[in-house]
């Protein structure tokens, strides 16, 4: 299965529609909140379960797991800025610094132009965070210890 | 059909979905029940003109669930009554109509046994006032009604049996006509026109609004993404060509859009199906119900 939006060379999809359909408006309705950065990942990571699953999980290759990171970084990042009400808004901006966490702990870099003491203040407040998964928390928790371990630089552009 | 006569004049077909268009009239008692004719045969194309009232609204903007229909129609003194059984006889009428094509009827005996329907059971013995909200659902109700009419007309009619119609009328484009894929009994049929109309019904209802809000970048990716490969089973428009056509920054944006979007409709599913419920708390239930006979249907 091909796990990049960009090139999209996969068969349609042979699930049942309607059935496809009930099921997601069924999970919509069990959490309102998570769904939307779930779909969210799952739009941009179609391999992954959900959003934690998409941060968490690397695929071979520094690079590709860099670029894979950085295009969910993005689509927190416009979900931060314009998502649909406040709830949405903060989840995105906690899931954004989740995925700035997994590029320290899996490879050393940043990939953010930001601040390190900004970014590293949003993973701080991500770890403290008691209503997301544990899974993320654990990773700021990681990023939080390798920060202050170890030099990170910001990721070359190409 | 004692007591009943109807009238039912197929106009030209319909230049802008290419769908005939049917007018129903029902004589019944001195009263005229008229069942227009569009709603009836909803078309939904991403590209005709969206629909400008709300299905499950009366027209003064009121917002009616299926069993506040089915009391006020069961209510011969209703001053509201024609516009209920209006409403309740157009929202079920494709759902009823797949269940009397995949029981073998051709088209044209379906919509004959449909109309029958309408005037023997509905209006005739008023189905309707030994509805009760507490023994289960409309659509359950109605299903089974139609099912024992359409069992006790079949007997009486000693015509030589039509082998059964091989497909189901579950498609999204069209209201009635049957679609590809899948098999299964005239139950099954009827449910999944019902869910297709469900749907269909909040697509419109999603595009409606997103017109009306100056929305139209959300709608575009909303159809091009999900609408149109869940309607005929395309291939999603690739998001880099969206970002393209649309101008947008780039393939994150675009998701996080679409994201918003299929909120928007999933909400708006949500909420042609509570209608359908007589308690807001029986939705996921309705929904898991849906899901459980779908999916016995697709074994």
């Amino acid at each position: 299965m091909n796990s990049n939006p960009m090139e999209e060379s996969r068969e349609p999809n042979a699930v049942d529609p309607l059935s496809d359909s009930l099921r997601w408006v069924l999970a919509l309705g069990a959490d309102p909140s998570r769904s939307p950065i779930d779909w969210l990942a799952l739009e941009l990571d179609p391999d992954a379960r959900n959003a934690a699953d998409a941060i968490c999980r690397s695929v071979p290759g520094a690079d590709a797991d860099l670029d894979r990171l950085e295009l969910l970084k993005s689509g927190f990042k416009s979900m931060r800025m314009s998502g649909e009400n406040a709830s949405d808004r903060r989840v995105a901006a906690r899931y954004y610094a989740a995925t700035i966490a997994a590029g320290v702990v899996r490879h050393r870099v940043w990939i953010t132009e930001q601040r390190p003491e900004r970014v590293t203040t949003a993973i701080e407040d991500l770890q403290q965070d008691d209503s997301m998964p544990e899974s993320l928390r654990d990773l700021a928790k990681d990023a939080i210890e390798t920060i202050d371990g170890e030099i990170i630089r910001r990721r070359p552009r190409n | 059909m004692a007591g009943a006569s109807i009238t039912a004049s197929t106009d030209p077909r319909d230049p802008g979905t290419g769908t005939a268009r049917l007018r129903l009239e029902v004589d019944f008692q001195g009263t005229s029940h008229v069942f227009s004719e569009r709603a009836m045969r909803t078309t939904y194309s991403s590209r005709v003109p969206p629909m400008n009232r709300r299905n499950a609204q009366t027209a003064s903007g009121a917002s009616l669930t299926d069993w506040s229909m089915v009391l006020d129609s069961a209510q011969k003194d209703s001053p509201t009554r024609q516009e209920s059984l209006d409403r309740l006889v157009r929202r079920y009428w494709g759902a009823m109509l797949a269940r009397a094509r995949a029981s073998g009827l051709s088209e044209h005996d379906a919509h004959d046994a449909i109309q029958g329907f309408v005037a023997d059971v509905i209006l005739e013995r008023n189905m309707l006032a030994a509805a009760d909200p507490d023994r289960g659902r409309f659509r359950g109700l109605l299903s089974r009604s139609l099912a024992n009419y359409l069992r006790d007309r079949n007997r009486r009619r000693s015509a030589a049996k039509r082998s059964p119609v091989d497909g189901r009328v579950d498609s999204l484009l069209d209201g009635d006509a049957p679609a590809a894929g899948g098999s299964g009994g005239p139950e099954a049929a009827f449910t999944r026109h019902w869910v297709a109309t469900v749907i269909r019904n909040a697509i419109q209802r999603v595009r409606t609004d997103f017109e009306a809000g100056d929305r139209s970048i959300e709608w575009r990716i909303l159809e091009a993404r999900l609408i149109t490969p869940m309607i005929d089973g395309s291939r999603p428009v690739p998001y880099a060509a969206l970002v393209n056509e649309l101008s947008l920054k780039d393939v994150p944006r675009a998701a996080s859009l679409l994201v918003t979007g299929k909120r928007a409709l999933g909400r708006a599913i949500l909420d042609e199906i509570s209608q359908t419920v007589s308690d807001p708390d029986d939705v996921s239930e309705e929904i898991k119900d849906l899901l459980r006979m779908l999916e016995v249907d697709s074994r």
